[in-house]
């Protein structure tokens, strides 16, 4: 029977508690007509994960393994063509359910429902087989190792769709993208840039600024420091942003405001619920 | 919410975006295999038989030291995991 990671229940008020990580068996079903059976190599990490155990997301499930980010490959299939033609393919996940293309957010009346450790969803990809719909599959892109594939789904659509809301990823365009070496801040200074967008980022630390830059950041501004937000318009040319990707809220509102274009976007990119 | 006064008085859009649909990341595949982008991996676990070891890794989460995404390797069975 295949083993998974999945968090186990102990007591404890969330914020306080941290569950901790259990080895799991399960039976692992044969695919119906449109399933393809997974045999995961990687799995990547989420903030969510880190939530689910301090019991600070919404509707967490002890026994359902934990992880939304998968790659592995195709070892079985069901009957449907649409699954078959998946056989022997290494493939990365849709990393929810629940929205198909609308522009406006997920159709379907539950809401988008994300792989890993809670109850909208019954799967989890920290695990060694998995059935899954085919339709959720996409080819993992070929030039990226098992565990750069597994680090791609999550923060690669999450830093894709707040990019394109923006419509500020082009040519001569200013963002900056808050909290670099997070993962969606990290696709989303690789998208941005790209796409031809001069993309500067923020930081606590120095190392992470460096290795930013390293990656193809503009330039970065170190957050810890009295007055950044006056340091960051001397780096820009035009001395005004076009867009801010921020993850986390807080004073970047008010510090962004003063430093965006007057009509430009400024975003927030908030933890998947 | 922080006080969003500033961004009013610019005309400012302040807007919320979680995740994407399904088109959104098929669109992003394709992006990311045109354009041969490389996702950063901060650090690599192999195996999960080791629970200290799984555990380093939200660690690393918690205390903010990652740079880039924290994976964990599953080996295939018969394999053996580094412990």
């Amino acid at each position: 029977m295949p083993a998974g990671i999945s968090i186990r229940k102990i007591d404890g008020k969330p914020s306080e508690v941290y569950y901790p990580l259990e080895r799991i068996t399960f039976s692992s079903p044969s695919p119906s007509p449109t399933q393809v059976k997974i045999r995961i190599s990687a799995a990547a990490l989420n903030h969510r994960d880190l939530f689910i155990r301090q019991h600070l997301y919404p509707g967490i499930s002890f026994g359902i393994p934990l992880l939304a980010d998968g790659c592995g490959t195709v070892i079985d299939t069901g009957s449907d063509s649409s699954a078959k033609k998946w056989m022997g393919k290494r493939v990365i996940l849709n990393p929810g359910t629940g929205w198909k293309d609308s522009p406006d957010g997920p159709e379907e009346k539950g809401g988008y429902k994300i792989m890993g450790g809670t109850k909208t969803n019954p799967l989890g990809t920290l695990v060694e087989e998995l059935v899954i719909d085919a339709s959720e599959c996409e080819e993992a892109p070929p030039h990226l190792s098992d565990a750069e594939a597994a680090a791609l789904p999550l923060t690669g659509l999450t830093a894709w769709r707040a990019l394109s809301k923006t419509q500020r990823g082009q040519p001569g365009k200013n963002i900056l993208v808050t909290g670099i070496g997070g993962g969606v801040a990290l696709m989303a200074l690789m998208f941005g840039s790209a796409a031809g967008a001069k993309v500067y980022v923020s930081s606590g630390d120095e190392a992470k600024l460096q290795k930013a830059k390293e990656l193809g950041a503009a330039g970065g501004v170190n957050y810890k420091e009295e007055g950044w937000e006056k340091k960051l318009p001397e780096m820009v040319e035009g001395g005004k942003l076009d867009a801010i990707i921020d993850g986390a809220g807080g004073e970047i509102i008010v510090k962004g405001a003063r430093l965006l274009k007057v009509r430009k976007r400024f975003f927030e990119v908030t933890v998947p619920y | 919410m922080p006080y969003v006064m500033p961004a009013v008085m610019r005309n400012i859009d302040v807007m919320g975006s979680t995740m994407g649909s399904r088109k959104e990341f098929a669109d992003m595949v394709e992006f990311v295999t045109k354009k041969q982008l490389k996702p950063v991996v901060s650090r690599v676990v192999r195996g999960i038989n080791d629970m200290d070891a799984l555990d380093s890794l939200f660690a690393d989460m918690q205390q903010g030291k990652q740079f880039g995404k924290l994976v964990v390797e599953i080996p295939k069975e018969g394999e053996s995991s580094k412990l």
